[in-house]
């Protein structure tokens, strides 16, 4: 899956470019000493009733939890345990130990000493990158050297072209960067500077735009930000 | 949980701790899900046939190819070519020296996988006015043995001082003409960092989660 980003330009034009994954990843494998292959699995250790949290709820008793561990190894389920998991679907567990098909999400927020500020529940994010109007140009440039020191950019993606058209509309704005030595900020709402969800109730990021030309050649980049660099204590 | 940096600039010694800053720690909120009775919910794996685990009792093994499990010891890692991988000693207690000031494109080339809040114990006057001034020093920082040696860089800015570890990018320039790599879009690994931020969330909610 390759994804996509619609941009505009600073000339209020836009096209839906390619986003293509820049991070490098080193590639192993595991062999034994003697130069074996072998190959990692999970082995299930308890499952969700044998899981202490599931047998104190089951024995509240701590001595009738002692007797029942001694007389009946209820901690052990003799079909799963040291069994490889194979593909597993990952689920939610509600209060009763059931499977839970449809949570609802809710943000904590906190205070600076950590206590509980506040909760509220929170709507379907969708992802916005391809959105369906025009985004806006929001105009924002931060010189790069500024900028790098003030985000931790944790997602990197180089924006590619489909066709020689996408491919002018891009270098255009990429030499729009390369003489001004800035980054363009970009984003979702009115002012296009609102959050970028990557994937449907994934975090926000805020996403800059750094464009280079080395003569006919163009490299743009997408960087999002998943935090500001600041101390925690740092924030009102 | 903190660590300790100790590095070398112009001969002059330096020793910072490192404290991680999380998503929650910056933003100071978090996500939940709750059940229909307003009780959180729990992550868990589900086999294919319906046995749930949940998160920590899953133990990593390997096994050979008759299914025989193989103890951790005894398993090396290796490159595609089967050459062993160099276990790379932790960082701690260990002396390590400054590259830099580099230029900021070189961090730009790369992507953030963890931030630290940096606290000086002891800074070089020399080293303090050059990351004052906006130099990037590039060095490395291993919590942990590692075969992998992934670079950090050291900066400041009005907030304080930050290490930030990173992970190499591949940035290429784009011709008119030029045809997307088939190896660029078939990264699966780059699908990875989804995984991370959804963990990462979970994790801050105090929750362990198997990866």
């Amino acid at each position: 899956m390759i994804r996509q980003l619609r941009l505009v330009d600073h000339r209020g034009r836009d096209a839906t470019v390619l986003l293509l994954p820049v991070r490098m990843t080193e590639t192993r494998q595991n062999q034994t000493l003697d130069g074996h292959p072998v190959r990692h699995l999970r082995r299930i250790k308890a499952t969700a009733d044998t899981h202490p949290d599931a047998l104190y709820a089951r024995y509240p008793d701590p001595d009738d939890l002692a007797r029942a561990l001694i007389d009946g190894d209820p901690e052990i389920d003799r079909q799963a345990v040291g069994r490889a998991t194979g593909p597993c679907d990952r689920v939610y567990i509600d209060g009763e130990g059931e499977v839970c098909c449809a949570p609802s999400m809710t943000e904590v927020r906190y205070h600076a000493d950590g206590t509980e500020r506040d909760r509220h529940p929170v709507g379907q994010r969708t992802a916005n990158l391809v959105p369906a109007t025009s985004p806006v140009w929001s105009g924002v440039l931060i010189p790069r050297r500024e900028i790098v020191r003030r985000l931790a950019f944790s997602r990197v993606y180089q924006v590619a072209h489909q066709d020689t058209l996408q491919f002018d509309f891009l270098y255009e704005l990429a030499q729009y960067l390369h003489t001004r030595d800035a980054m363009v900020q970009i984003g979702s709402g009115r002012q296009g500077r609102g959050p970028l969800y990557c994937e449907r109730n994934g975090p926000a990021y805020r996403g800059f735009l750094d464009g280079r030309i080395n003569g006919e050649a163009m490299r743009v980049v997408l960087y999002l930000a998943a935090g500001e660099l600041m101390q925690p204590e740092a924030r009102p | 949980m903190s660590f300790v940096l100790e590095v070398e600039y112009s001969n002059e010694r330096s020793a910072f701790l490192l404290t991680p800053l999380s998503r929650l720690s910056l933003r100071r909120h978090r996500r939940i899900m709750l059940d229909a009775q307003g009780r959180p919910c729990r992550t868990a794996l589900r086999t294919w046939d319906g046995v749930q685990v949940l998160s920590g009792a899953l133990a990593d093994g390997y096994e050979d190819p008759d299914g025989a499990t193989v103890p951790r010891g005894w398993v090396v890692a290796t490159d595609t070519q089967g050459r062993p991988l160099r276990q790379l000693p932790a960082t701690a207690g260990r002396l390590q020296r400054l590259e830099g000031p580099v230029p900021f494109d070189d961090l730009l080339a790369h992507a953030v996988t963890k931030m630290y809040a940096v606290t000086a114990h002891h800074l070089d006057p020399a080293l303090r006015q050059s990351l004052e001034q906006g130099d990037i020093y590039r060095v490395a920082f291993r919590p942990r043995p590692s075969i992998s040696n992934p670079p950090a860089f050291l900066l400041a800015n009005t907030h304080g001082i930050f290490l930030l570890q990173t992970t190499p990018c591949r940035l290429e320039w784009l011709t008119r003409e030029q045809q997307i790599p088939v190896d660029m879009t078939a990264d699966e690994e780059e699908y990875m960092p989804e995984w991370g931020d959804w963990l990462a969330d979970y994790t801050e909610m105090g929750q362990e989660v198997e990866a």
